[in-house]
């Protein structure tokens, strides 16, 4: 396969960065990847396999067949030493290997003994975490194995890959409505919890109708594009975009506060008001915008989302082109 | 893409061109699809270097072509947002 880059191991933040474009820490247990987990463990003939993702301080796992946790820290992750490798690691005895004879994987439960590992890097060259399989009696793997554990793991890749562009919008790249939504209600549950501060923007475009009923669809498309590359290029990578509606983008800023997603969303106002859309013949593009950032005061998705709805109405119905935050019952418009 | 030999015993639901159907999904699916279909070509190789048999190999993608048939009719049957 020759179109993997060289992979980037001293970019950890661009590393933690993509783990996090899969969106798919912390989701729900998915067929496709137990499956692999399933099939794996049988042809290894191994207690346990697994599809371990490695995040800032923590190893957690998508798929774990023949142990009953979610998550280990990172320090005593085997997987976090095949992350820093191209090749497969193997272990043919934890007790005899220095990295690991004092690891608690191996001194307590599951007694770990053998390991293969085997990194799962996306076609941007980072290693997101690892396929592996693991033993409770020492054993040695051949080349042959590592080769097949080597394929499994580029399929858990471009599964990832397949599954991420599942939940994007075909037209703009954006999330779908219901992946925005599925975002927007882990952040809701994060910011409940009082880990992380998170805003929520609506943005729609204005006079849209009249763009599709005098250029036509095709343009409509256009405008649709230009409107959300033009979101994108404001956003950090931790942000996300959804598709909401025909015209409607949402923005989830999360550890954001609302100062700064007032701030953001105007500089999306002002690039969107700056695009120049050749087939609309000089016609301006504009948007109008609700802020609201989470608060206790409506601490689930509906009421959020109702919330910035209420400001981008307000928007709308004050001369459009502008943006409008929520906050409590108190609205600011730039 | 691999330009090594296709496995002796390559499955029949892998053994057929990719792109009639490719030219007609949308240009971001495209590449995303033929890595898998590749890396699933590239798993029947190594499964039978490794010495496993063709059933064993046939039962390996039969089982993970049905899991990603979800995410792939999900995104070749996308409605339109409403307006």
């Amino acid at each position: 396969m020759t179109y993997m880059s060289a992979i980037k191991f001293a970019d950890e933040p661009g590393r933690i960065a993509a783990l996090y474009r899969y969106e798919i820490l912390d989701t729900d247990p998915e067929q496709e990847f137990q499956d692999i987990t399933k099939l794996v463990r049988t042809l290894f003939n191994v207690p346990i396999a697994a599809i371990s993702l490695v995040d800032v301080d923590r190893q957690w796992f998508k798929a774990i067949d023949g142990l009953g946790i979610s998550e280990t820290p990172r320090s005593v992750a085997f997987c976090d030493y095949t992350l820093r490798s191209a090749d497969p690691v193997a272990v043919e005895d934890a007790t005899q290997d220095p990295r690991f004879v004092a690891n608690p994987l191996v001194t307590g439960a599951p007694a770990v003994r053998c390991y293969l590992g085997v990194p799962l890097t996306t076609p941007e060259g980072y290693n997101l975490g690892s396929l592996c399989v693991i033993g409770t009696e020492p054993r040695s793997f051949s080349p042959a194995d590592e080769q097949v554990l080597a394929s499994f793991a580029r399929l858990v890749v471009s599964q990832m890959e397949l599954r991420m562009e599942a939940r994007r919008d075909m037209l703009t790249g954006a999330l779908t409505r219901r992946a925005f939504s599925d975002a927007l209600q882990a952040a809701a549950e994060e910011a409940a919890a009082g880990e992380a501060p998170a805003s929520l923007i609506l943005f729609d475009i204005d006079h849209f109708k009249y763009v599709n009923d005098r250029w036509g669809h095709p343009a409509g498309d256009e405008v649709l594009r230009a409107v959300s590359e033009a979101i994108v290029c404001e956003l950090r990578p931790a942000d996300r975009l959804g598709r909401l509606g025909g015209e409607e983008f949402g923005v989830l800023a999360q550890v954001m506060e609302a100062d700064e997603a007032l701030a953001l969303a105007e500089r999306v106002r002002q690039a969107v008001a700056a695009l120049r859309v050749p087939c609309l013949q000089g016609h301006a593009v504009t948007v109008s915008g609700g802020v609201a950032s989470w608060h206790p005061s409506r601490p689930d998705q509906a009421e959020w989302v109702a919330a910035a709805d209420v400001a981008l109405y307000t928007a709308k119905r004050s001369g459009r082109n502008r943006i409008v935050e929520a906050f409590g019952s108190l609205l600011h418009a730039t | 893409m691999s330009t090594a030999s296709p496995p002796r015993s390559l499955p029949p639901e892998l053994d057929r061109p990719l792109d009639p159907w490719l030219a007609r999904m949308e240009p971001r699916l495209r590449p995303v699809l033929e890595r898998h279909h590749d890396n699933l070509v590239a798993l029947c190789r190594s499964l039978e270097q490794a010495g496993h048999s063709s059933d064993v190999i046939r039962a390996c993608i039969r089982d993970l072509l049905a899991s990603y048939e979800a995410e792939l009719a999900h995104s070749l049957l996308q409605e339109e947002p409403a307006s």
